[in-house]
């Protein structure tokens, strides 16, 4: 006999049934079941029962049997339910106007998402070392010139670490420069590699996929590879173990692969060659500084102690009577490398970052300030509700409350809004910066907290006003009349107003100078013909074997026009060394090039005196020097032609080895117009030529090339041919200057959109409180133009004095920038600049309320008297 | 109030319960349902077409007393209203007068 348990129905769906069915239909729902129940097991028996029963209880759990949470019904919440009503009517009661504040806090909201997120990208370099607080790069410090190097030579790290028990370890690193990888019948050029100590996976806590790091790198001729190079070249195959061969000459054997997506740093790479890999002449001298040196220091030892101890080893190395030594050792922190490095010359990235950051935060302003202005300007027109509000009963407390409440519910609908959609301009905003920002919620949280803590913020800051001024007016007034003064006369909204004009004059301002500067930079004469020259870099090549034979070949051409060969890429490829001169005490340190004889007619350079080169002089390539002025202005001579001048040799016998001077060169800017023009001495060393200048006739460019090409894989056909146009190369040195002026230009913009949207709305807001005055105004005899001059005087007041405060401030702040330049405007010779931006601005300001002036000049005045 | 648009399960639930008189409770509408058509209808479609009919005001019910079979649970009976008669007056007669109006052709023959 079955016990009584178990003719009851499964008891968890009984259970199941009774927990989320509404008690109204419990009753009746349960007892059909459970009559159901028993008639099937008398009927069909009781496993079919049971199983009917437990279907029965699933199809009865729909929505209108559901338990309904009936909720507390407390004051509080229904309160609160209150204010979420009135904030919905209120949105929706003037449409037109909230989409034009909520899409302007929008996108306030997605800029500072953006800037976050950017911000957050390049505060995040070199942040993941082995010990980053331990970790420091030798750079030092003229005391003589104020300049400062980061390049050390290969001896140095071992002999220090040797010295100082401080160091724990080196990492040695040298440009690969530009190989040819080969392997099986493919073959590209890898321009991105560096060779590197082994000790570099360790320090710099490079994380391989496959490999092993502890011995990745320590033999010659060992590479690490970035995993696309691995997937360029081996496919699907283990790269671990497959030889490159690199150069046509040498192997190279995988030994790891590293993740794509490192940790960001200042060292960027494709790949690691193991540092026996190259045997440079250089590898191993002194003073020849080629490499960056980068020390992990033991966890316990004092930064400064230990600087001054590198100063004294190397003043003890190098000094001697004929050159002081006018170096002081700095170590410099690797995490602070990326964002204020300032060595040999650079600008600091941080400057950069701290502008966009910034201009972010204007335009957060600019569209918080439009959205406190419309809230307050709205405000007014809820006296009403706050007055009765206040007459049944609400405290001050409660008004202030339901007003923060409003408005951080509206942010956060806003925000979440640009959190759901900030994506779509994520790509622009790359291309704009050349970065490569990506961003997901969840693995980002700790940034979407704090965005959603700054959100938040903004609300509470946008709801302080209404909340405190209108909470604390008599409601009296309030219910009886609209136009009791909103806290005088609106100065905390005309203020604001005129700060979101500053903001977006000062930022057109900014944007037609460094546009300006810009194009002054592309055009000006920089001493040489920067137009029509291919440069073709030619390494270690067959063709550099035989340049002379490949610079005939192609000067043969009918369309080339010139050929010049030289050791010197422009923008930066010139070489530091000291010179004696005649009569002088000490050597100069002066910049150094070595060319050939057609060179000076190929960049069509303008000479002062004397001569280029010449071919059939033998004596030239020994003893003759070209110098150009800046040369003689730091020496201090009126004429150059026939001075002796002395260039160190590396015989240790005869170290300096003198030569005349035949010809003085007009300056021409060698490197970028950032930097001044440097003395410069130019050899005729052809030796040490690597790099062809070949000057075209206008025409047909693609067709040369394709002939120099088939003229480079005669000689070489295992090297592909590379070039590059010179004035596009130089170009390039001033990305940033674009980048700049492309960001000044789009945020510009969008600053000058929204303080629009804030002067519209100021203006509406403005002309509803004017109606009555200008309609009595009207009665009595008032013309158009007075009304509108009445009208639009404000506002003219407002921008008038953003253009006074925004000029001088904006001026300050490009002077200060143009003073990175070498070269650079006046802002006095382009003070039409200031000038356009403020009328622009003028003018769009006055079209901007013309719609509210004219519905104003244009209003029946019946209409708004008849009520009183 | 929600349409008063009668649906043919709706239609046939209300029927049903106008068949069943006094003794319209959810198993009895579902088992007549079933004797008299042949369809098996799930036990929960009996009581939302029940529910739906009330708020419609076609039928309306009250609880019974306490019963033994059911564990001591109450039925809830329902019970045609005139509304509730009416509308399937109506829903008859334009059903006739459509019929009528078929012309004898249209049968095929």
């Amino acid at each position: 006999m079955k016990n009584n348990k178990d003719i009851s129905p499964p008891k968890w769906a009984d259970r199941f049934l009774k927990f989320y069915c509404n008690e109204e239909y419990a009753e009746e729902i349960r007892g059909d079941l459970h009559e159901l129940f028993q008639t099937r097991m008398r009927n069909e028996g009781l496993g079919s029962a049971k199983r009917k029963f437990i279907w029965d209880v699933v199809r009865f759990f729909r929505w209108s049997n559901v338990k309904k949470t009936k909720g507390y019904n407390s004051n509080n919440t229904s309160m609160l339910r209150n204010y979420f009503k009135i904030t919905r009517r209120n949105l929706f009661k003037d449409r037109g106007y909230s989409i034009l504040n909520l899409s302007g806090l929008y996108i306030g909201i997605v800029c500072m998402v953006l800037t976050v997120l950017y911000l957050n990208y390049e505060f995040s370099f070199d942040k993941e070392l082995l010990r980053p607080d331990d970790t420091f790069r030798l750079t030092s410090f003229n005391t003589a010139n104020g300049g400062s190097g980061n390049q050390s030579a290969a001896p140095w790290g071992p002999a220090l670490k040797e010295q100082f028990p401080e160091i724990q370890d080196y990492v040695r690193i040298i440009g690969h420069g530009a190989s040819v990888f080969e392997v099986e019948n493919n073959r590209f050029y890898e321009t991105g590699g560096i060779i590197a100590d082994a000790s570099i996976l360790e320090v710099f806590a490079l994380k391989l996929t496959n490999g092993e790091s502890t011995s990745a790198l320590l033999e010659p001729n060992q590479v690490v590879i970035k995993e696309w190079l691995a997937e360029k070249y081996f496919g699907d195959e283990n790269p671990v173990g497959q030889v490159i061969k690199i150069d046509n000459e040498k192997l190279y054997t995988v030994t790891g692969v590293l993740a794509n997506d490192q940790n960001p740093g200042h060292l960027t790479f494709d790949f690691i060659a193991s540092f026996d890999s190259h045997n440079e002449w250089f590898k191993t001298d002194w003073f020849i500084q080629n490499y960056t040196t980068y020390f992990l220091l033991n966890s316990d030892v004092d930064v400064k102690d230990t600087e001054g101890k590198l100063t004294a080893f190397f003043k003890a190395r190098f000094e001697s009577p004929e050159t002081p030594f006018q170096r002081e050792i700095i170590l410099q922190p690797v995490p602070d490398i990326y964002l204020y490095d300032d060595t040999a010359g650079q600008n600091p990235q941080i400057g950069r970052v701290t502008l966009v950051g910034v201009i972010g935060l204007f335009i957060l302003v600019i569209a918080l300030v439009n959205y406190v202005n419309l809230v307050t300007a709205r405000s007014a027109k809820r006296f009403k509700e706050v007055g009765v509000r206040k007459s049944i009963g609400a405290a001050k407390g409660q008004l202030r409350y339901q007003f923060l409440v409003e408005n951080t519910i509206v942010c956060l609908g806003v925000f979440v809004l640009a959190m759901l959609s900030f994506r779509l301009f994520l790509p622009g905003f790359n291309r704009l910066m050349n970065s490569g920002l990506e961003f997901s919620l969840v693995e980002n949280w700790p940034l979407v907290t704090v965005m959603l803590a700054i959100t938040l913020l903004i609300g509470l800051l946008s709801g302080f006003y209404p909340a405190f001024v209108l909470s604390s007016l008599n409601p009296v007034n309030l219910v009886k009349n609209n136009t009791v003064g909103l806290a005088g006369k609106g100065y905390l909204r005309k203020s604001l107003t005129t700060l979101q004009f500053v903001i977006s004059i000062a930022l057109i301002i900014g944007t037609g100078l460094v546009y300006k500067q810009l194009q002054y930079m592309l055009n000006k004469d920089i001493g040489f013909d920067k137009e029509q020259v291919v440069v073709v870099p030619l390494g270690s090549t067959e063709v550099w074997r035989n340049k002379n034979v490949f610079a005939d070949e192609i000067r043969a051409f009918p369309q080339v026009k010139d050929v010049a060969l030289t050791a010197n890429q422009m923008g930066g490829g010139d070489w530091g060394m000291p010179f004696r001169y005649e009569n002088g005490d000490r050597p100069l340190n002066v910049r150094f090039m070595s060319i050939d004889a057609a060179y000076g007619k190929t960049l069509g350079l303008r000479l002062i005196e004397g001569r280029f080169f010449q071919e059939e002089l033998a004596t030239d390539t020994e003893s003759s020097f070209i110098v150009n002025e800046a040369f003689l202005k730091s020496v201090g001579w009126e004429t150059g032609l026939g001075k002796r001048i002395e260039m160190p040799t590396r015989d240790e016998n005869n170290p300096w080895s003198p030569g005349r001077i035949v010809g003085v060169v007009e300056d021409f800017n060698f490197r970028s117009l950032h930097n001044q023009i440097s003395p410069l001495v130019i050899a005729n060393k052809l030796d040490w030529t690597s790099t062809l200048f070949i000057k075209l006739n206008p025409g047909s460019t693609d067709q040369v090339l394709e002939a120099i090409e088939e003229s480079w894989k005669a000689t070489e056909p295992n090297i592909p041919f590379g070039y590059y146009f010179l004035d596009q190369m130089l170009e390039g040195q001033y990305e940033a200057e674009v980048r700049l002026s492309k960001v000044a230009t789009t945020f510009g913009s969008i600053a000058i959109i929204l303080a629009c949207i804030g002067l519209f709305s100021l203006a509406t807001f403005s002309a509803e409180q004017k109606m009555k005055e200008v309609s009595i105004r009207k009665v009595m005899g008032a013309s158009l133009n007075q009304i509108w001059l009445l009208f639009s005087k404000q506002f003219i007041i407002i921008i008038l004095i953003s253009i006074l405060i925004a000029i001088p401030v904006s001026l300050y702040y490009l002077d200060s920038w143009l003073a990175e330049f070498a070269y650079r405007i006046q802002i006095v010779e382009n003070i039409q600049i200031p000038v356009i931006a403020s009328l622009t601005t003028v003018v769009v300001a006055l079209l901007t309320i013309a719609i509210q002036s004219m519905r104003l000049a244009k209003s029946n005045p019946v209409k708004f008297l008849r009520s009183e | 109030m929600k349409g008063t648009y009668l649906g043919e399960f709706e239609e046939l639930v209300l029927l049903t319960v106008g068949v069943l008189y006094d003794e319209a409770y959810g198993v009895a509408v579902m088992d007549e349902i079933k004797n008299e058509t042949g369809r098996s209808v799930n036990i929960s479609a009996i009581h939302s077409a029940l529910r739906r009919l009330e708020e419609k005001g076609f039928v309306k019910s009250k609880m019974g007393g306490a019963t033994n079979e059911r564990g001591g649970r109450r039925k809830r009976f329902f019970v045609l209203t005139s509304y509730g008669k009416k509308a399937l007056d109506e829903a008859q007669s334009l059903r006739m007068k459509l019929y009528d109006r078929i012309p004898n052709v249209a049968f095929g023959n």
